[in-house]
């Protein structure tokens, strides 16, 4: 089978993106209604912070919480997507046969695809909260933005979203051998969404927990990167954070495409 | 009443039947629920670590309005949630017509037609989070309180349902109304902690505009001894008739604009 | 026992523009677009009577049973059903109806058959006795037995379609309302489901309103025919008339020795017709001549082609209705 070249997918990139720009007006009021959660966290820390007595919590000052919050929302945009349900999906209709006889890879076909919507989020919500942190911590605190901090927060997401979507097409292809993926997804969901670190920062997990955490991928998809962000993970504890990443990548990533071969051996043998 | 009970037995015994060829789904998405609202009191168990109390609440106060928040939301979730799918798809796609052939009235007929069983497990969390929460505040719990209790999440389960009934009905004009009825949904967060924390504007909204504040916030303040009966409990009932009585409105409107879907 | 009086029915839709700013001013704006569905139309039917109810794609027929049935509200005009509005007294009115739409049943997707119809009997309070009575008629008209236990989205096209009417049916309504309950069905099938119309209606004296596109469904089932077009009403009689006025057009398939010998215009001169009344085409080696009887005698045709060449075999036909309604449909007849 001749490779193709990366070119030939980009145009599953380019679909992704243009059907998400048709829904933009209920997408924002989406976006909108998932920001009320983050906009009541923001009101809890400012009395937490007031009912301390102390400056800071875990390391953290009040400002470093606020932009932890909202630089979560970033983050999540790298990591929010339905590449399991989407793989699960065709799996159970049979239809991922059909990718057997085309000159494509199916790992990348999904990669792309997902890869539009994250464009699409990281365009028209991360980029924007982005900017107003970056202003308002300018503005109203005098912190200059770190161009350093921030672009290895873009390198760091960009890992996370690897991670995670190698992540959910392992998820997805488990379908092949169990069958409940919609409420797995569910559940999955629920655990990421905390384990990651985006409703409240690792540091105020108990001790026990944050051990275990950190055999986990978890921390790697919104918590490092925005931890990068805030500066809190510096030279080489940056640098660690990074190869800790491309460890998930890696370990994930060929998990996945041995995954996929035995997949592959089970449709062609058994016909689906 | 007894044939609508009776109807409504009837529909909700088949619709339960369609479940249960998914149970699997359903009780992994039930686990899936527990999960949600462990790590929501985990989040709260984590943030009082740091301080004694929030802005004068304990933690078990905080943890009592946060069950008490669940129980409105599931009474509504249990009966009501067919109105998310009237909004997403039964009037864009025509789909409505049934609702208006039949001797029912249309509203109780979309209702009766399909319940959402996740909201056991919110019911069965809200009860576990206020029972908790209760014993170890050692309030004075009598026959007032209890009576009051039940009427203030009922009337909470009413307002929820007026609220979702409002911007539900839109979709008659609009076609599709879900993502505007997710941003007010979206709303009754703001009222499972203690509203002090927030500013003025906030609280006025969610006063009085989507009052979602009398969905939890307020009531359980009553009964946390910190509003009167008046304001916990009748002002509740009040806000529910009145905003019931106007989303119903609304909702006859909408069956007169009504427009079906050509082929 | 129906009484439409000058409905009209309007669709609005707001007009949507392009661009994102254009679609938060669609939110705001209020600039519709309108469309007539039904444009004064009037009729009234008596009870046991079954009309059939056609046109073209698009004419209005739908939307008419949905107003009859309680669904839409008419812009503007009238409707009564046995003394009832039905867009004002739904709940009434639906007592009084059963509706069938071929395009979406009206079933409990996930349920056996057999569920929907003891659903059904609650919701229309159908007591015990008439229960067994109907559902005994039904099932053996229908023939529902064979399928009473499956659940209904994997019924056939044909077993849902007779599901429906029986479902449609249960409560013995006085008017029943079908549209398009032949659609997508196999001859075999159409039969069947014709012939249970024909029963119920004969047994419970059920007023029926029907819409097709098979004009053979009108042929078999309906006196009486309502053509609408373009939301207005174009005939309103019964079939027998239709056929008298314009069922004239023979059609003459012969075999001949030589098929280009035999010419039309020669002919037309003689008599004075018009490229409708006669003409004639070759195909396949066939000469197929058309001609309007009350014009020109067929015998006078078939001696010009025997004066030509030599005649073979020969066959002759009627102009069938679905031609006549075509025509009609294009406006190619005068209804006056
Ligand atoms: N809900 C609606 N909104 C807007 N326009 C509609 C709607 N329903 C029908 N129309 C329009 O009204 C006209 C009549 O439609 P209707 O469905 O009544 O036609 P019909 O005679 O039933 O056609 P068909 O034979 O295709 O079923 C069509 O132009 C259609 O596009
Ligand atoms: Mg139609």
């Amino acid at each position: 089978m001749r490779e193709a070249s990366l070119k030939s997918y980009l145009p599953f990139a380019k679909g992704t993106f243009q059907s998400l720009l048709s829904y933009r007006l209920n997408f924002f009021l989406y976006v909108i209604g998932e920001l009320t959660t983050v906009f009541a966290t923001y009101y809890i820390w400012l009395a937490v912070y007031k009912n301390s007595g102390s400056q800071t919590l875990h390391g953290f000052s009040l400002q470093d919480m606020f932009t932890y919050i909202f630089m979560c929302q970033v983050a999540l945009n790298f990591v929010s997507n339905d590449a399991s349900y989407e793989v699960a999906n065709e799996v159970r209709e049979g239809s991922i046969a059909m990718n057997l006889i085309r000159p494509i890879r199916y790992r990348m076909v999904i990669l792309f695809r997902i890869l539009g919507e994250v464009i699409y989020n990281v365009c028209f919500v991360g980029t924007p909260i982005l900017l107003i942190v970056c202003g308002v911590r300018y503005f109203s605190h005098g912190i200059a933005p770190d161009l350093l901090g921030i672009a290895g927060f873009f390198l760091s997401a960009v890992m996370g979203f690897l991670i995670y979507f190698y992540f959910n097409f392992i998820f997805g292809l488990s379908a092949f051998y169990i069958s409940n993926v919609w409420g797995m997804n569910m559940l999955k969901g629920a655990i990421i969404n905390f384990l990651s670190g985006s409703m409240i920062p690792i540091q105020f997990f108990p001790g026990w927990a944050q051990d275990i955490l950190a055999f986990m991928p978890f921390n790697s998809l919104i918590y490092t990167p925005v931890m990068i962000f805030l500066g809190k993970y510096q030279g080489m504890e940056a640098v660690k954070a990074l190869l800790i990443q491309v460890f998930w990548v890696l370990l994930l990533g060929i998990s996945g495409v041995l995954l996929w071969q035995k997949a592959i051996k089970k449709l062609t043998i058994q016909g689906g | 009443m007894k044939r609508f009970i009776r109807l409504y037995t009837k529909l909700s015994a088949q619709y339960l039947k369609t479940l249960l060829e998914y149970r699997t789904d359903f009780i992994i998405g039930l686990i899936a629920f527990f999960f949600i609202q462990g790590f929501g009191i985990a989040f709260l168990f984590m943030v009082f670590q740091n301080i004694p109390n929030l802005n004068g609440w304990s933690f078990y106060e905080v943890l009592f309005i946060y069950g008490f928040a669940n129980l409105p939301r599931a009474l509504d979730h249990l009966v009501t949630d067919n109105l998310w799918i009237l909004a997403g798809r039964i009037i864009v796609r025509g789909e409505f017509d049934k609702y208006l052939l039949r001797p029912m009235n249309p509203l109780f007929y979309l209702f009766a037609d399909r319940f959402q069983p996740d909201a056991f497990g919110e019911l069965i969390v809200g009860i576990l989070l206020v029972v908790t929460a209760l014993t170890k505040l050692s309030l004075h719990i009598g026959l007032i309180e209890i009576v009051g209790f039940i009427i203030a999440v009922l009337a909470g389960a009413v307002i929820y349902t007026s609220i979702k009934l409002i911007f539900a009905s839109l979709a008659f004009w609009m076609k599709r109304s879900q993502s505007i009825l997710f941003v007010a949904y979206q709303m009754a967060n703001f009222t499972k902690y203690p509203m002090t924390i927030y500013n003025k504007v906030i609280n006025i909204f969610l006063t009085f505009i989507i009052p979602f504040a009398f969905t939890a916030f307020i009531p359980a303040s009553w009964l946390l001894g910190r509003e009167s009966f008046a304001y916990g409990v009748l002002a509740t009932c009040g806000v529910a008739a009145v905003f019931f009585a106007g989303g119903y409105a609304l909702w006859n409107a909408g069956l007169k604009s009504y427009e079906s879907a050509g082929n | 026992m129906i009484e439409v009086r000058d409905i009209i029915k309007d669709f609005s839709s707001v007009k949507r523009q392009p661009g994102l700013m254009g679609s938060i001013k669609t939110l705001f704006s209020r600039e519709y677009t309108h469309k007539r569905a039904v444009d004064h139309m009037s009729f009234s039917v008596d009870r046991g009577e079954v009309v059939g109810y056609i046109g073209p794609n698009g004419a209005g027929k739908s939307t008419t049973i949905k107003m009859m049935t309680g669904i839409l509200v008419p812009t503007s005009g009238n409707i009564q059903v046995d003394g009832i509005t039905p867009y004002e007294q739904r709940q009434k009115n639906a007592m009084n109806i059963g509706v069938v739409f071929g395009q979406r049943t009206q079933l409990w997707w996930d349920l056996p058959v057999r569920e929907t119809f003891s659903i059904l009997k609650e919701i229309y309070n159908v007591n015990d006795a008439d229960y067994k009575k109907r559902m005994s008629f039904l099932g053996e008209v229908l023939e529902l037995e064979p399928f009473l236990a499956t659940p209904v989205r994997s019924l056939s096209l044909g077993q849902r379609m007779r599901a429906d009417l029986a479902a449609a049916m249960i409560h013995n309504p006085k008017v029943l309302y079908l549209d398009e309950p032949t659609i997508g069905l196999d001859v075999v099938v159409k039969e069947n489901v014709r012939q249970a119309i024909k029963q119920l209606n004969a047994e419970f004296n059920t007023t029926v309103i029907l819409t097709t596109h098979d004009l053979s469904d009108i042929e078999e089932l309906c006196k009486r025919i309502i053509i609408i077009d373009n939301g207005r009403k174009v005939y309103d009689g019964t079939l027998a008339e239709i056929k008298s006025r314009f069922g004239t057009m023979r059609r003459l398939e012969l075999k001949v020795k030589n098929p280009y010998a035999f010419k039309a215009e020669p002919l037309r001169a003689k008599y004075g017709l018009s490229g409708d009344e006669l003409s004639c085409e070759v195909v396949d080696g066939q000469l197929n001549i058309e001609l309007d009887r009350n014009r020109i005698g067929i015998q006078e045709v078939i001696n010009e082609v025997l004066a030509k060449t030599e005649l073979v075999d020969m066959s002759l036909f009627e102009t069938k209705i679905e031609e006549i309604i075509k025509k009609i449909y294009r406006n190619e007849v005068n209804m006056e």
